[in-house]
């Protein structure tokens, strides 16, 4: 539970290529990582959070979603049961947000999985399942630059055991 | 793409895959199908995905690259599965949860269904809509369903009363559902409509010789079938520590009932509880109260008077939400002066009805008697003081009709 002194504490952090951000604790905190690290130091305000795995231009991505987002409330717990009620839409605000080249994107998914920002990794992982959807697994190949390590009997097995599946 | 971790891939698989309404339960999740085919690692996380929980049955209509509509037969996904897992133990293996759809067909086809349950020997979770089988391949199904360790069973039995008269097909019946109960050691939810209302199909079982405990069933629901004391009795043996319960019982089971409520005392959560009383009417004053002690943890109840009276209501120190059908004005006005004096100090929600009986075999449709007008007036007027004063949510029947009579 945070406290009005929390909302008007400020945070720094530090990305891996050394650059340092100051932000709202209320910003920071979106990240469930960032919160621990915050109730591991304590009150030592003066303490940076080394984030060694985000860059700066990612990190500054990453701010200005949890910026717009700094109201929101705590995403719900996972359920098991929770492919019952999927969907792949996306807010307009995130949408806008996610028009990023490929490789930001991925960075932004990369950074908000360590970061555990779950809605954010959610925005990431809809706007790529978005791109995949009703592809061919060539143009699927082809969009994302990945190599068929598959020979062929291998293919022709797969198909043969997931014919059942298939939607044709 | 290749950078990315197993678990963020495997979060954008799910995603991927189809969003689940009733039919698609019974289909397969044929998005996931191209993934298998871009590498290896898409294929380990993809079969993983579309192997471990398994829909089939249901025919479809699909659009193919050419903008040609097709129709895929559910039988014929049924048989190419049965082929993969028949040849293939390890892919076999990695299902965990089956939801089939059994139409009414053939025999084989049947047969190849419950084959592939007993293939898929690490499922935990089974899901079927069933619209019956002969009678042999019923006792094939149970034995079947026995041999796999579930967690959970749902069971949707379709309610063909013209079918199951002609008797060409059979379903489930409560007594060979209670004999499955000792084989799953595991199960914690069981949820299942039998479509059998009397407990009247042939299947004849007997009981099962030792009642084995499943500390961990937890939420029952059975509809569509009727309790006696002996199904209850094995309930209560089979599921010592249930929460939520969901069950219609016959007219004789009273006492059963209090002995299982008072076993049930410390978990019970949610209870609904139906009964066919209405219809018995010479019958209701003698029945004794089902809850005779405290319900520590129930927070909703669904249940009728006089299974539920007013002595009841000093039980009940955590319900927040009570759904009762009174018989007649005075149960009623006991809930009002139980709510009055603070018993069930947590209610938030009371939604109550009045039975037909006392109004007309039309109630609440048809408008009462003059001479019932009054009583139901105050009865409403009274519910709606004293939840209004304690910022408890009213819903009855009477506020309709006391609208409609003002006009």
């Amino acid at each position: 539970m945070s406290t009005t002194e929390d909302k008007t504490r400020k945070v720094k952090l530090v990305t891996s290529d050394n650059e340092e951000f100051e932000v709202d604790w209320e910003v920071a905190t979106r990240s469930v990582l960032i919160k621990h690290m915050l109730e591991d130091i304590g009150e030592s305000e003066e303490q940076a959070i080394p984030l060694p795995n985000v860059t700066a231009n990612v990190l500054k991505k990453v701010l200005e979603w949890c910026e717009h987002h700094r109201k929101d409330p705590e995403p719900a717990p996972e359920s098991s049961d929770d492919n019952r009620k999927r969907t792949l839409e996306i807010g307009d605000w995130d949408a806008k947000f996610i028009q990023v080249d490929q490789e930001m994107l991925f960075e932004i998914i990369l950074a908000a999985n360590y970061l555990d920002i779950k809605a954010l990794l959610d925005v990431g992982c809809k706007t790529v399942a978005n791109m995949i959807k009703g592809k061919q697994p060539e143009e699927i190949r082809k969009m994302f630059n990945i190599v068929n390590d598959f020979t062929p009997e291998e293919e022709a097995q797969i198909k043969k055991e997931n014919e059942w599946a298939e939607d044709r | 793409m290749q950078g990315l971790p197993t678990d963020v891939l495997d979060r954008i698989f799910k995603r991927c895959e189809d969003h689940l309404n009733l039919i698609q339960m019974y289909l397969p999740k044929s998005r996931l199908h191209p993934l298998l085919f871009v590498c290896r690692q898409w294929h380990r996380i993809a079969e993983r995905r579309l192997y471990s929980s398994v829909g089939l049955g249901y025919d479809r209509t699909v659009v193919d690259r050419n903008g040609q509509e097709v129709r895929i037969r559910g039988v014929r996904v049924c048989g190419l599965l049965y082929r993969t897992v028949q040849d293939n133990p390890r892919v076999a293996s990695l299902v965990r949860e089956l939801r089939i759809y059994f139409p009414e067909q053939e025999r084989s086809e049947t047969k190849m269904r419950i084959d592939l349950i007993g293939f898929c020997e690490n499922v935990e979770h089974i899901n079927l809509q069933f619209d019956g089988c002969e009678y042999s391949l019923l006792g094939f199904l149970r034995a079947t369903l026995a041999k796999v360790d579930l967690v959970s069973f749902r069971l949707r039995c379709t309610e063909d009363v013209d079918k199951y008269d002609k008797r060409t097909k059979e379903v489930l019946t409560l007594q060979g559902l209670m004999r499955l109960l000792p084989a799953w050691p595991r199960l914690e939810i069981l949820h299942v409509s039998l479509g059998d209302e009397a407990n009247c199909r042939s299947e004849v079982i007997e009981p099962p010789a030792s009642l084995k405990t499943s500390p961990t069933l937890r939420i029952i629901s059975i509809s569509h079938a009727i309790f006696d004391p002996t199904h209850l009795r094995n309930l209560a043996c089979a599921a010592p520590r249930i929460e939520d319960l969901s069950i219609s019982v016959r007219n004789d089971c009273c006492s059963m009932l209090q002995s299982c409520l008072d076993l049930w005392s410390s978990t019970l959560k949610r209870l609904a509880l139906y009964t066919n009383l209405s219809m018995h009417h010479s019958f209701i004053a003698q029945y004794p109260p089902i809850i005779t002690s405290p319900m520590v943890e129930l927070r909703e109840l669904y249940m009728r008077a006089p299974l539920l009276n007013a002595s009841a209501f000093a039980f009940l120190p955590k319900l927040e939400a009570l759904d009762l059908t009174v018989e007649n004005y005075s149960d009623g006005r006991e809930l009002i002066r139980s709510i009055e004096v603070g018993q069930m100090p947590c209610l938030s929600i009371v939604h109550l009805k009045l039975s037909g009986s006392k109004l007309g075999a039309g109630f609440p449709f048809d408008p009462p008697t003059p001479a019932s007008r009054e009583d139901v007036l105050q009865l409403s007027e009274g519910l709606q003081r004293v939840c209004g004063a304690r910022s408890i949510s009213v819903s009855d029947y009477f506020s309709y009709w006391k609208i409609d009579s003002e006009y």
